[in-house]
């Protein structure tokens, strides 16, 4: 079964990079092939100059990973876990992991078994940002961590990319995402199919609602919509109302001039990325939109 | 794909101690429960079924028996257990060399095997200690030093292999059976193969290559060739590791990349090994109108998947191999040959395999519900004492075909002859009540140890630890006399109270196990039926026994009551009672013997080289002195079993014996009273035939009582059977006969007793050798049975034998060797008319054995030779 493909990507230092992809998209694949877990059938991956099926144990040495399913060694204690992973990496990791811990409000002395989920993803958390990493790759980092510590954790996301360190995120959590993101990538059936700047995307993008006086101006309207200079995401039609998301980087008063005769009203709103993210997942590929809008009509 | 452009410094500040030294303590720390579990129990089950029984192996191989259980188990819980855990993601995204790995898992499974010799031993000695017995430090046989290589070698081998497949497969379980039998079977094809490697060189000597070259001790002496072998697999598994250590699926990769054979189709495929079983693995699904507990049942069936089919299948191919081995025994083997076979390939294991698979259904009720399914078990609209039943359910029918295919093996393996079990060797109830009993003690320790642990070795050693302790243990430490009349009263009670208790604990902790939460810790433990169940099994049925037996309602009790009150100077006895002829007699005989004894450990204290002909006359010195001791011992030896005094006496006598050590009077390997022999030997020197007589009949009857009062054990092999006590009873009844015959003569008597001492002493017949021998002697001899019939064929000469099987198989083969050799030319000797006897001149043994089989009259000069040649035949066997 193929999980990527054509994948291409490059990940500048100091920024927070997030992967935001469906179920099954194919961002833990990515993730392990980053990691040197996973070999690509095909092409070649590398992560801070190391190739990652050769030298996966340098890359694994100077980069943290927290994955998605927390899987602790339950009989040991929270301090036993960070000396353990101690030995693996230069001094001063334990020293790190403990403030970590400290900060995260958690007892050493507990064992592991008797943690909450969201306790044992701030032990992963805690675990994989103690040594001196240039690049941190989170898997579905937030999922289980209640409002306070998601929203600590997030800021330090960003300290930590405002240190010149590269953090690399996997997540559903779109909205999360939006607050802290540098650039996103959006994941679709195993093909990379947007990167860019969350500022600039948000800026480039434009949900617009259309009410029109009647069927006949909207169906005019609708046929003209793929002669404008502009992407649509997405467009929904509620009976006189129509719903476009668009991208473009030009100005969009076409849009507003086109649809003057038999319109009702017109505005425009700025979308979140969540809006952008659903707009980019639910477009078909195959027919274009005004090819579907025939259909329908 | 590229992250970041610029390529960093090289190298890490941690170093490869720390790392390694950090691994090792994560594995020590994991594997502490196993390693003590692998190490007590196996030592403790020792020290107690070899202080009971003769041993097919010596007690000093069972640690190293613990070390190589453990062993396996550590090299398949090393990696399998990871993926079970779900802990290798931590283990991968960790910057950790595969070489690291390995040499910190090899470094433990080294610690770990020390480990478990250590406390074994510790077990072992202190047995030694409280027992005076020191044979653990003198020097081992050359057979025993061989097993122990064996048992070194395939320890070595257990490990690699159990490391191998818990790097392909996910599940301990698998890792630990595929590692096992690879690593017997390469154990067993090395043995094999430098035998006819050296036959090819030496062609002289060629034979045709067979697999019954290999033995354990073959196995001990190519240690040096298992252990390069064993160097060379953990070679690879270091290799397959770093594969691991990318991706579960890299090592397959790899060894297919590597390995020709595996890119076939047919053979290339795990995938389609696992479509295959799982088509046949998965139940169909119940129709709609069926009850929930239909669902729950198949829902099981299908989490199980692969295990299910296995277990299933186990018990297929069981009951299969026990099929062929009866139809060899009884139709393509001679007995004899057949025997050989058996032994040489260990077919005696094949009892123990009913009662694993039945341990492994228990666990396999529950021990699979972790992580996210029991949640959803949890989570679903039903009682879980629905869940509870439907596991039962489950369960039940393969328990009752267990339960069958173990009846059956105990019948066929019994005496390695004949395949009529239904009809001849299961007609007593209690063999199948015990059986029945054993597999649900089995089954209910697995479900509670598969409920309670973390994965199913560690389960099986729960279970294990389960039935020593609650099982075994109080049957052994309160045996009681009252089995003498009601046989297996006391074992059905304790057992069933056991299998209830422990399947109670489980009904009422399948909510906490399915919340995972438990709301009051200290009343649950309050309330925990286990814990009623022991106080039970431990404290309240020996009670109730006690008072049951001096309880006076049981008229039948009165005797033995008197007895037991006596003999221990109890102050609740009337005083009247105790003036009782019975209780006098058997007190005095007691002191006496007693006395005896103290005078016997002083001397052997102060002898530095002590000489038994020395002793013997200085207690014959000291017998000879004592009033009455020998009237009363007389009279006690007259009625050896209607006598409930004289079965308190034995019985107080093979107690001893079995709390005394090898340097005292008593030999407690074989409860055979020293004291009697030599007191009859020096009785026959000096000519005394009615002493002689009076020490050889105690002699006999304390053997038998010994023999006959074994507690019978619950969940093993050792079976407590009434054929085995009537038997023994009708032996000892006859001998007493002979002895006391109005015909006897006391010239015929004196004479065959001075054969019988004079050739073990000469020969230095060890005591074990000497049953089997006076079997025979008395059956056949004295007891002028007629050889030529074919129930002496037929009969089975060991049956009154409470040993293990494998220690039965050697007996049996070298007693029935002699008759299956000899028993033709006897025939032979009848149809020709030759009488034997007719020229001595020229008698060769055979001949010598023929006389002794038909002669109709006790000749005395014959005995000797009759023992001695038995005795070297079998010796030479």
């Amino acid at each position: 079964m193929e999980a990527l493909r054509g994948v291409s990507l490059e990940i500048p230092r100091g920024v927070v990079w997030a992967l935001l992809g469906r179920n099954g998209a194919g961002k833990t694949t990515l993730i392990k092939i980053l990691l040197g877990l996973l070999d690509p059938d095909d092409g070649k991956a590398e992560v801070l100059g190391y190739d990652c099926q050769r030298e996966s144990l340098e890359i694994r040495r100077r980069v943290g990973y927290v994955p998605e399913q927390p899987g602790l060694y339950e009989w040991m204690r929270v301090d036993e876990i960070g000396q353990f992973c101690a030995a693996f990496y230069p001094a001063g990791y334990f020293t790190q992991y403990l403030q970590h811990i400290n900060q995260l409000g958690l007892d050493p002395h507990k064992k592991i078994k008797e943690l909450s989920k969201g306790m044992r993803a701030m032990v992963l958390l805690a675990l994989a940002i103690s040594h001196d990493l240039e690049l941190l790759i989170l898997d579905e980092p937030t999922s289980g961590l209640d409002v306070i510590v998601r929203r600590q954790f997030l800021e330090s996301m960003v300290d930590r990319a405002a240190a010149g360190k590269t953090v690399f995120l996997a997540s559903h959590q779109v909205h999360e995402v939006e607050r802290v993101a540098d650039i996103v990538g959006f994941l679709k059936e195993g093909q990379l199919i947007l990167v860019d700047e969350v500022e600039k995307l948000k800026r480039e993008t434009r949900r617009w609602l259309l009410i029109f006086e009647n069927c006949q101006a909207l169906d005019a309207f609708v046929n003209i919509i793929p002669s404008f200079p502009v992407e649509i995401l997405e467009q929904k039609r509620e009976g006189l109302e129509l719903h476009i998301i668009e991208r473009s980087t030009g100005e969009t008063e076409h849009i507003r001039q086109a649809a003057l005769s038999g319109l009702r009203s017109i505005d425009c709103f700025p979308c979140s990325l969540e809006e952008i993210f659903t707009a980019y997942m639910n477009q078909k590929p195959g027919p274009t939109i005004s090819q579907q809008m025939e259909e329908v009509l | 794909m590229n992250v970041a452009c610029v390529k960093p410094r090289v190298g890490s500040d941690s170093s490869f101690l720390d790392e390694t030294l950090a691994l090792v303590w994560k594995y020590w720390r994991e594997t502490q429960v196993l390693m003590l579990g692998l190490g007590i129990i196996p030592s403790l089950l020792a020290v107690f079924f070899v202080a009971n029984t003769h041993p097919a192996q010596p007690p000093v191989v069972v640690p190293f028996v613990s070390a190589a259980l453990f062993a396996l188990a550590f090299g398949a819980l090393a990696f399998a257990g990871e993926t079970e855990r779900k802990t290798e993601t931590l283990l991968r995204a960790l910057p950790v060399k595969a070489s690291r790995l390995v040499l910190a898992v090899s470094a433990v499974a080294f610690l770990g095997v020390a480990v478990c010799l250590s406390i074994g031993f510790v077990i072992l000695i202190a047995r030694g200690w409280i027992i005076d017995d020191q044979s653990l430090f003198q020097e081992w046989p050359w057979d025993v030093y061989l097993g122990v290589l064996f048992w070194a070698g395939l320890a070595a081998e257990f490990f690699v292999w159990g490391l191998f497949f818990s790097i392909f497969v996910r599940r301990v379980i698998w890792s630990a059976l595929l590692g096992a039998t690879v690593a017997y079977i390469l154990n067993i094809l090395i043995v094999v193969g430098f035998d006819n490697l050296f036959q090819t060189l030496f062609p002289n000597r060629f034979i045709i290559p067979k697999i019954g070259s290999f033995t354990w001790g073959t196995s001990g002496e190519l240690l040096p060739v298992h252990l390069l072998v064993a160097a060379g697999v953990l070679m690879i598994d270091a290799i397959l590791v770093g594969k691991w250590l990318k991706s579960p699926d890299e090592p397959l990769r790899w060894l297919k990349s590597r390995l020709l054979f595996l890119r076939f189709r047919g053979i290339s495929a795990p995938v389609r090994v696992r479509q295959i079983v799982s088509r046949f693995a998965i139940p169909k699904i119940p129709n709609l109108s069926a009850s929930p507990m239909k669902y729950l049942v198949w829902l099981h069936e299908c989490h199980l998947g692969g295990w299910a089919l296995f277990l299933k299948m186990s018990l297929f191919v069981y009951i299969l191999i026990l099929v062929c081995i009866s139809f060899l025994s009884t139709q393509w083997l001679s007995t004899d040959a057949f025997r050989e076979w058996c032994k040489n390939h260990g077919l005696s294991v094949l009892i123990f395999v009913p009662s694993m698979a039945i341990v492994m259904m228990g666990i396999s009720t529950f021990i699979f519900d972790r992580g996210l399914n029991r949640n959803f078990l949890a989570a679903l609209p039903t009682a879980p004492q629905s869940i509870w039943w439907s596991r039962q359910r489950w369960a039940f029918p393969w328990l009752v075909a267990w339960c069958g295919a173990w009846i059956l093996s105990d019948a066929i393996l019994r005496d390695f002859h004949g395949y009529s079990p239904l009809t001849r060797n299961i007609q007593p109830p209690p063999t199948w009540l015990l059986y029945a009993l054993s597999t649900t003690i089995w089954y209910a320790t697995g479900q509670l140890a598969g409920m309670a642990s973390p994965n199913i070795i560690q389960a099986f050693v729960v279970a294990l630890f389960l039935v020593f302790f609650g099982g075994y243990l109080p049957g052994q430490l309160f045996p009681v006399g009252r089995d003498e009349l009601w046989p297996g009263l006391a074992l059905v009670l304790q057992s069933a109270l056991f299998s209830i208790g422990v399947l109670a604990q489980t009904r009422v902790s399948i909510g906490h196990w399915l919340k995972r939460h438990i709301d009051n810790l200290w009343s649950t433990i309050a309330l925990s039926p286990l814990l009623w169940t022991l106080i039970g099994v431990w404290f309240v049925l020996p009670a109730l026994r006690v008072y049951f037996i001096r309880g006076p309602q049981w008229s039948q009790f009165t005797d033995l009551q008197s007895s037991v009150t006596a003999i221990k100077d109890s102050m609740w006895l009337a005083i009247g009672d105790r003036r009782a002829p019975g209780p006098v007699h058997t007190t005095t005989v007691l002191k006496t013997l007693d006395e005896l004894e103290r005078d016997y450990r002083a001397w052997s204290a102060a002898a530095y080289t002590r000489t038994d002909e020395d002793y013997s006359g200085l207690l014959w010195s000291r017998v000879s002195r004592i009033p009455n001791f020998l009237e009363h011992l007389a009279e006690l030896t007259k009625t050896p079993y209607s006598d409930p005094f004289v079965a308190r006496l034995f019985n107080v006598l093979s107690e001893r014996a079995e709390s005394a050590g090898n340097d005292t009077l008593v030999s407690d390997r074989f409860l055979h009273h020293a004291l009697f022999e030599r007191l009859t030997y020096e009785a026959i020197e000096r000519g005394n035939l009615e002493y002689a007589r009076i020490f050889f009949t105690a002699d006999l009857c304390l053997s038998l009582q010994a023999r006959r009062t074994q507690p019978a054990i619950v969940a093993d092999r050792t079976v407590h059977s009434l054929d085995i006590e009537h038997e023994w009873k009708a032996w000892a009844d006859t001998v007493w006969a002979w002895c006391h015959a109005p015909g006897q003569t006391s010239q015929g008597i004196y004479s065959a007793l001075r054969e019988v001492y004079d050739i073990w002493k000469k020969e230095r017949i060890p005591f074990d050798e000497r049953i089997p021998i006076m079997y025979h002697y008395w059956r056949d001899f004295a007891l002028k049975t007629n050889s030529s019939d074919n129930k002496l064929y037929s009969c089975a000469p060991m049956g009154w034998i409470l040993l293990s099987p494998g220690e039965k198989a050697v007996f049996q083969k070298r007693l029935d060797r002699i008759f299956s050799e000899w028993l033709p030319i006897a025939r032979q000797y009848e149809a020709d008319r030759l009488l034997p006897g007719a020229d001595r001149e020229i008698l060769d043994d055979s001949s010598l054995w023929k006389r002794v089989l038909f002669s109709r009259i006790v000749r005395p000069g014959l005995t000797g030779t009759f023992i001695r040649n038995f005795s070297i035949s079998r010796r030479s066997i």
